[in-house]
């Protein structure tokens, strides 16, 4: 994976912008079961009070207030609060969140003590009764009716209730402040459950905005993910498809071109889904994680052991399953390409699987691939299907853990219940993102096996590179094909082909090579367009070794016909004009009448625009081979390579297509390697070629006298006259 | 697990229904296994309701033993905290494990399916004319056998179990939510349609994108193929630079479709179609709650809020 980082480094602005918008995102996810914790513990718990300190007070509740502070603290309340009219007094607006919180926590603590002080005096008595959450209304006019008493209370009991109230929790004197900080509200005036509903429309009211924030943001990363994940991909592919059009046949052969084919499309798409999964994922992921256990910890650092649990549960659930699958996974990236290749074998194979009628063979091959991939992908996904029922047991697990534990802890009031509720979603949000961060690298093994096969096909380099500095072609010997005791063997291979071959075709002659299958014909032809380079020796074309030209100079040189008569998708003129995009019409007509390719051309309906298709399946051998011809002869070069080009031409096509050729490019230097002799018993110079080795070099009169291998091949194949013939 | 693009949508053929009824012959001969999956997806969706219900009973202990503390009237009565565990427990593991069955039998239905779908794919190409390839470059058969196949298969295991646990799971919520408070039931089936109406927008206009992605995706892989194929005849023709130029020319129109149909996918898919509804769910009920029912519905609270975690909790790992 790290191979492909610089088409990361092309991104990188667009990578920083979509985290930061994951941020944003991650954010606003964090910022709502804070609000919602807010709604339960303040909007409904608290009957919407955010503070205990209340922020208008009767002048009655102030005194009544004050009886029960230290000195210190009445001091404290008196310079926070001015008086507002004859019986109010209001909070200062200008105070610190500190300010107001020490405020909250003397009215709380007087608050406590009072009732402490109410439950003492009035023990067996029953006019006062202390408010609970039932009633949740306290009804003040009894109390304020004590007033005057209060200074007769021994200032023992008071110390005592205050004792006692410094030591409640600070939740439950919260609890208790709320309730008096309600009823002095109620008794000025202030309508509370219109506050309470102020409150929670205002929350809510946040969090609608933040959610808002929150998509605004996801769509952003959507946008910027899809657009990076697909462009690099793009990159990629390109990269990749230039570098692999590159590559001499020797590489080619190398990587085998099923192989090549499905790295440069699967193996990128895969890629490209692995990026777009890790810039969400694996940015969010952990944002979101330390994000929340942050959150987390401010409520409450109790419960984070069961967090840790869970994510250790998870880790070994994990590990577990990747153990299990991961070798599967490289056997089913391994049987693609084999099923691929059983196909692509089928498919180019066609017109043969007719004809022998071996569709059942094929198929129960294709069968034999399908239903391993079938069970090895089977075997993947029930592991990893156990992944999800076992998560969500972990997470469940882990709510019931959180309740169980967080129970006590509410039990002991170190904790309030909202804020159980928000831990208890955090806790579900850092498990999720500890998931996400292992799923990635999960598969991220699967998305490495795809990169190493890019970066295998990028890191190789083209054995056959053009020279810095060409060399100009020698004028005296244009149209010249020299092999100089060329020795060849294919890369990697033990055997060579060729060995000390040595001849010189010349412009205006015709060279023949003939052999039998497997004596190295074509493999001299290859080593003239520098398909391979040779082993010894040298090959030179227009009297320049073709290793010190560019191969676009040298290619330009040679009509070449291959042996397959390969020709591509599109119209016949399409691939006529293949070597020359800028030949002429009539120059084209001209060619394929020379190729004897006119007369099926001009029955087609569309001409010269009829259609090819890919592999060109709806011409015949023998037309593919006249068309290829003719595209060669466009090219309108001094040298033609005919690689076995006429053997699927019946003899009289065959000399009718030799005479014209002759006529046409008399002044060209023609190599042509062939099967039949009478193809080539008209070449001024006849190649032998027996084993890798030239066994003879001569006209067929000559070669008929004194070359034992050509007149074994001649003689299998001509007449007793013709023979005879060629001897005198 | 397979490869080929996470698409949400497979490219709309012309005839829609008639494909789809094809695709639903070939999973006939499932049914028997696909009524197992039902079953199951039934069974652990109900246990996976019934959950937050109990789990429910706990908040609201906790939340009671907290008022009977500030009020000094008792506590927290761990008793019926321990006992409910207990059950939530056994139900944890019940529902996990119908869950398992489920996916289990499955992922056998969707390689089956993949499978039988290659080898008549495999079989037809022995049995169309032969001039059906004349207008087909190799890649775009390959791309049928691999590519294509994946995503349906992949779409359809998803689509369908999807399609039961979403349904168990809307039911069995919308039960639960109408013995909690009909009134909170009421909001959450009244915002349904709006995220439905703006899935559907998104989904209107993502189809487009997904044509034209495999289309050119055929393109690309089209051309691969056949230089790849033809590479020795396309180095001595000096065809390499016409061969990259139109490569590029198709990689930059892959690229434009396919980032489009990537980004409305996953807006569809993902975060519109499911976070969409969580939110707006979310938000709405948050509205119900602060407009009118918190003092009735306060205590309820916790447990409402448990049960659309939930809810949020399952849609999460597609987000």
């Amino acid at each position: 994976m790290l191979k492909l980082s610089k088409y990361f480094k092309t991104f990188t602005i667009a990578i920083l912008i979509a985290i930061a918008f994951l941020f944003i995102e991650a954010m606003c996810d964090l910022k709502l079961p804070d609000y919602m914790s807010d709604i339960v513990n303040i909007g409904i718990q608290s009957n919407g009070l955010e503070q205990v300190a209340p922020k208008a007070i009767s002048e009655n509740g102030f005194t009544l207030m004050k009886e029960f502070m230290e000195e210190d603290e009445i001091q404290y309340v008196e310079e926070r609060y001015v008086k507002k009219n004859q019986a109010e007094y209001a909070i200062k607006n200008d105070l610190q969140e500190e300010e107001i919180d020490k405020l909250s926590h003397i009215f709380a603590v007087s608050s406590r003590t009072m009732m402490n002080v109410i439950s003492k005096i009035s023990e067996g008595t029953e006019n006062v009764t202390a408010p609970t959450q039932e009633t949740e209304k306290l009804d003040l006019s009894p109390i304020y009716q004590m007033l005057p008493m209060l200074d007769r209370i021994p200032e023992e009991i008071i110390r005592q209730a205050r004792l006692e109230a410094s030591q409640t929790p600070e939740s439950m004197l919260n609890s208790i402040g709320l309730v008096f900080t309600q009823s002095f509200y109620e008794e000025i005036g202030i309508d509370v459950s219109k506050m309470q509903n102020q409150f929670i429309v205002q929350t809510g009211l946040k969090m609608l905005g933040i959610c808002v924030i929150g998509i605004v943001a996801s769509i952003a990363v959507g946008f910027l993910g899809s657009r990076i994940g697909a462009g690099i991909g793009r990159n990629i592919r390109n990269d990749v498809f230039q570098k692999v059009q590159s590559f001499s046949s020797a590489e080619f052969n190398n990587f085998s071109a099923a192989s090549l084919i499905t790295r440069t499309t699967n193996d990128i798409t895969q890629i490209q889904n692995f990026i777009v999964m890790m810039i969400r994922m694996l940015a969010y992921a952990p944002i979101m994680g330390i994000g929340s256990l942050i959150m987390m910890s401010q409520k409450t650092t109790e419960l984070i052991w069961t967090i840790a649990l869970a994510c250790g549960l998870i880790i070994l659930l994990i590990a577990f399953l990747f153990k299990m699958v991961l070798p599967k996974i490289k056997i089913v990236q391994k049987l693609t390409d084999k099923i691929n290749l059983v196909a692509k074998e089928n498919l180019s194979g066609l017109m043969v699987v007719r004809a022998f009628g071996t569709q059942t063979y094929e198929e129960n091959r294709f069968d034999e691939v399908n239903s391993q991939v079938m069970k090895t992908n089977k075997f993947i996904n029930r592991s990893m299907s156990m992944m999800m029922p076992s998560m969500m047991f972990i997470m469940n697990g882990l709510n019931l853990l959180i309740l169980w534990f967080g129970a006590d802890a509410i039990a002991n009031a170190s904790i309030q219940v909202g804020d159980l509720m928000a831990v208890m979603q955090y806790g579900i949000e850092v498990v999720m993102s500890f998931l996400f961060v292992s799923m990635i690298f999960v598969m991220f093994p699967r998305a490495s096996v795809s990169a190493n096969r890019i970066a295998e096909v990028l890191e190789t380099e083209s054995t056959i590179e053009d020279p810095d500095n060409p060399e100009k072609f020698d004028e005296n010997k244009m149209g010249y094909v020299e092999f100089k005791n060329v020795t060849f063997q294919y890369p990697g291979a033990d055997e060579k082909i060729l060995e000390h071959i040595n001849f010189v075709a010349k412009p205006g002659q015709t060279t023949a090579i003939i052999g039998a299958t497997g004596s190295g014909k074509t493999s001299i032809v290859n080593l003239i367009p520098r398909l391979f380079d040779v082993t010894e020796g040298e090959v030179l074309v227009n009297g320049v070794n073709v290793k010190n030209m560019t191969q676009m100079e040298l290619h330009n040189q040679i009509g070449f016909v291959p042996q397959k008569g390969n020709l591509l998708s599109g119209t016949i003129e399409f691939n006529l004009k293949y070597g020359n995009e800028e030949a002429s019409q009539e120059f084209v007509e001209k060619c394929s009448m020379v190729a004897q390719a006119t007369e099926f051309i001009e029955s087609k309906d569309e001409k010269y625009e009829a259609p090819i298709s890919q592999g060109a399946k709806n011409v015949s051998g023998g037309q593919k081979q006249r068309l290829s011809i003719a595209r060669a002869l466009v090219k309108n070069s001094p040298i033609y390579v005919f690689d076995d080009s006429f053997s699927a031409l019946d003899f009289k096509t065959d000399s009718n297509l030799r005479k014209a050729l002759k006529e046409h490019s008399k002044d060209s230097t023609l190599i042509i390697v062939a099967q039949r002799v009478s193809t080539i018993m008209h070449a001024e110079q006849i190649i032998v070629l027996n084993e890798g080795k030239i066994v003879g070099i001569g006209t067929h009169e000559e070669l008929l006298k004194n070359c034992s291998t050509y007149y074994e091949i001649a003689s299998s194949q001509l007449s007793e006259e013709e023979l005879e013939n060629g001897r005198k | 697990m397979g490869g080929g693009p996470r698409a949400g949508f497979v490219e709309k053929p012309k005839n829609f229904k008639g494909t789809l009824k094809k695709l639903f012959g070939y999973l006939a001969k499932f049914r028997v296994m696909i009524a197992v999956v039902v079953v199951c997806a039934i069974l652990s969706t109900i246990f996976n309701i019934i959950g937050p219900k109990i789990l429910g009973n706990i908040t609201t202990e906790i939340y009671a033993g907290v008022m009977r503390m500030i009020a000094g009237t008792g506590g927290i009565n761990f008793e019926v905290i321990q006992k409910t565990v207990l059950i939530l427990f056994s139900i944890y593991v019940i529902s996990a494990a119908f869950s398992y069955i489920q996916s289990f039998v499955m992922v056998g239905v969707g390689q089956k399916f993949t499978y039988s779908l290659r080898k008549a794919i495999s079989e037809k190409i022995n049995k169309l004319p032969i001039q059906y390839f004349d207008k087909k470059t190799h890649g775009e058969v390959l791309s049928y056998i691999t590519n294509d196949v994946d995503t349906i298969a992949q779409n359809l295991n998803q689509s369908i179990t999807q399609l039961i646990t979403s349904l168990t799971t809307v039911i069995g919520i919308l039960i639960m939510m109408i013995t909690i408070s009909w009134q909170m039931a009421l909001v959450a089936v009244l915002v349904l349609p709006v995220s439905l109406g703006l899935v559907m927008l998104v989904v209107s206009k993502s189809q487009k994108y997904f044509k034209d992605q495999q289309q050119y995706l055929g393109h690309v892989n089209g051309h691969i193929e056949e230089m790849y194929s033809n590479h020795e005849l396309v180095k001595v023709f000096n065809g390499e630079e016409k061969s990259i130029e139109q490569f590029t020319k198709y990689n930059d129109t892959l690229y434009k479709s396919s980032w489009k149909s990537q980004f409305l996918s996953r807006l569809n898919a993902t975060d519109y179609g499911v976070c969409e509804q969580c939110w707006l769910c979310d938000c709405m009920y948050y509205g119900w709650i602060l407009r009118k029912s918190w003092r009735d519905y306060g205590w309820k609270y916790p447990e409402f809020y448990s049960i659309y975690e939930k809810i949020y909790a399952t849609n999460y790992p597609t987000c």
